[in-house]
């Protein structure tokens, strides 16, 4: 019933990125979209546009998969575009439709914006569709220590990270059997009045909160009763590995970057 | 009511790289007023089978036929909307779909979702709550302040309330300590011989298979492998034990007791009674007690 859902969905592989350790890709990552943002040119985003093109094709996902996972955003950024276009006055004016004039600044401005969203998209997606969300949360955890000294959790954001990671694909399981038990009792989700539809949605939320809330309950006990302290130093079953890969990878998307914002004008 | 399945296959997120084959090829026949045992190991494919039973599954191709409704790949809603008018099902762990403010809205959630009006159910109540064993002080109470046991019952009145003619219980005893397992099959027992309704259980438990089933199915990977009368199959003992199923503690003991004297039962799955008048036949004079 969920199966549609491809948002942080881990796709296990081998390929280069998989390889990468989950540091250097959150890195690379922010420093990518970073100059997404810092640049305005046309070369600039072709370049930006051909890497993500190539990061992907290195990753070995198959393009139905990442179609599938981009289809939502689509729509956004076909709106963002769309805003854009018919409300920025700038450059010649091309044509006038009931009172809406298209000029070409807007065109390229909408372009613009369509195309930032989209690469920014694009390119998280692959960071989830590449990298466990353990990984990444441990990642998470180990960028932000140094930022612990000014009082930022960074262990118990972590910790909360991968409890709410780890408890996606429960909730969503648990939501599918009740969306079941409660449609063979006739609850109709997709068709009916509205008030038959809120009646529906009552008798999966409730029983979904109580689940989820009794949930939470037994994890914190089973926590407490293991003595768990946020406090202590936990060490982790799988260490991250920085290699020739991540230094490559982050050095390249830096330079990459200067590059642009330097010379892409 | 009959229910049939016709080389019926289902595929879970066909064309994904988490592409499942979960029933290949099943057929099978379920005649009106039976009771039919589902049984095989986590993942076999059971629960996939009887959710089709419900329209909550489509099949990928095949068909299967439930009363006169027709289950296949392209269902509309109207036809599915009447089929489950027919089918209800008990969940495991029923007790999760509890949501109402107080008890008798909950029992009244589905059959009023069937367009049956307040008052015809309103008459059946008592008679529900007696059945599944319910006290009617605890209708007014909200279901969660209940304990496990009646808000167990309480979602099992909900189901039945809708007076199916297609009882599908999926392990209806998971859970509860031995005495309430025995109390849930002694209900459903009951209510199978008081309104004649056809049901399909899916059971870990051979125990449970061997009191109330007529047939019972066992399912490996996807496909029916077994298939008759609980008689016939536990004389297929080893394929069971292959299939990590055992025989009841009934059978086993009864086989043993063949064993040691030589005495061939009728049945291997009489009640200790029944086998104790059968052993007392066999020894005229040596009356045995349970």
């Amino acid at each position: 019933m969920f199966e549609h859902v491809v948002v942080g969905q881990y796709l296990p592989g081998h390929s280069f990125l998989h390889r990468m350790d989950a540091r250097a890709k959150l890195v690379t990552v922010f420093l990518f979209v970073c100059t997404v943002f810092m640049v305005d040119s046309w070369f600039a985003y072709g370049t930006l546009g051909s890497t993500a093109a190539a990061a992907f094709i290195i990753s070995g996902v198959s393009l139905r998969y990442m179609r599938k996972g981009m289809f939502p955003v689509f729509l956004l950024v076909l709106f963002t575009f769309l805003l854009h276009a018919l409300f920025t006055r700038e450059g010649e004016a091309w044509i006038s439709v009931w009172g809406f004039t298209l000029y070409s600044g807007g065109v390229e401005e909408g372009l613009f914006i369509a195309l930032r969203l989209l690469m920014l998209v694009f390119i998280t997606s692959l960071l989830t569709l590449t990298t466990s969300p353990i990984d990444l949360t441990d990642a998470l955890e180990q960028l932000f220590r140094p930022f612990q000294r000014f009082g930022v959790p960074a262990r118990d954001i972590a910790m909360m990270m991968s409890i709410a990671i780890r408890f996606i694909p429960t909730l969503l399981q648990e939501t599918e059997k009740i969306v079941k038990a409660q449609m063979s009792r006739g609850a109709s989700f997709h068709h009916g009045s509205l008030k038959k539809r809120a009646q529906a949605f009552t008798a999966l939320l409730v029983p979904l909160f109580m689940r989820a809330f009794k949930r939470a309950e037994d994890l914190a006990l089973a926590m407490e009763a293991r003595g768990y302290n946020s406090g202590a130093g936990r060490t982790k079953l799988r260490q991250l590995v920085w290699g020739w890969r991540d230094t490559t990878a982050c050095l390249f998307t830096a330079a990459l970057g200067v590059f642009l914002i330097v010379f892409g004008k | 009511m009959n229910v049939s399945a016709e080389h019926l296959n289902h595929i879970y997120m066909p064309k994904t790289p988490l592409e499942t084959h979960a029933l290949r090829d099943i057929s099978f026949d379920v005649p009106d007023g039976s009771v039919t045992a589902v049984i095989g190991r986590t993942g076999s494919g059971k629960s996939t089978l009887v959710q089709h039973l419900n329209g909550l599954l489509k099949p990928t191709t095949g068909q299967a036929e439930v009363g006169g409704h027709r289950i296949h790949p392209k269902m509309k809603r109207k036809e599915i909307t009447a089929l489950r008018k027919q089918v209800g099902m008990v969940f495991q762990y029923p007790e999760h779909q509890l949501f109402e403010e107080t008890v008798e809205k909950d029992i009244m959630f589905g059959p009023l979702n069937l367009g049956y009006s307040r008052e015809e159910v309103q008459q059946i109540l008592p008679d529900l709550l007696e059945k599944v064993g319910l006290d009617d002080s605890l209708l007014p109470r909200s279901p969660f302040d209940l304990s496990g046991g009646q808000m167990r019952r309480t979602a099992i009145a909900g189901v039945l309330a809708m007076k199916p003619s297609l009882l599908i219980l999926d392990e209806p005893t998971a859970g509860l300590d031995p005495e309430g397992q025995q109390n849930m099959m002694r209900l459903f027992e009951n209510w199978h011989q008081k309104n004649g309704t056809t049901i399909i259980m899916i059971t870990h438990q051979m125990e449970e298979a061997a009191v109330l089933a007529d047939n019972v199915l066992v399912i490996e990977n996807g496909m029916i492998c077994m298939e008759g009368s609980p008689e016939e199959i536990y004389k297929r003992e080893a394929e069971l034990r292959e299939l990590d199923l055992d025989l009841p503690e009934r059978t086993k003991v009864l086989q043993r007791i063949e064993a040691q004297t030589g005495i061939t039962f009728s049945s291997l799955s009489l009640s200790p009674e029944e086998a104790v008048e059968e052993m007392s036949r066999h020894q005229p004079g040596r009356k045995t007690d349970v």
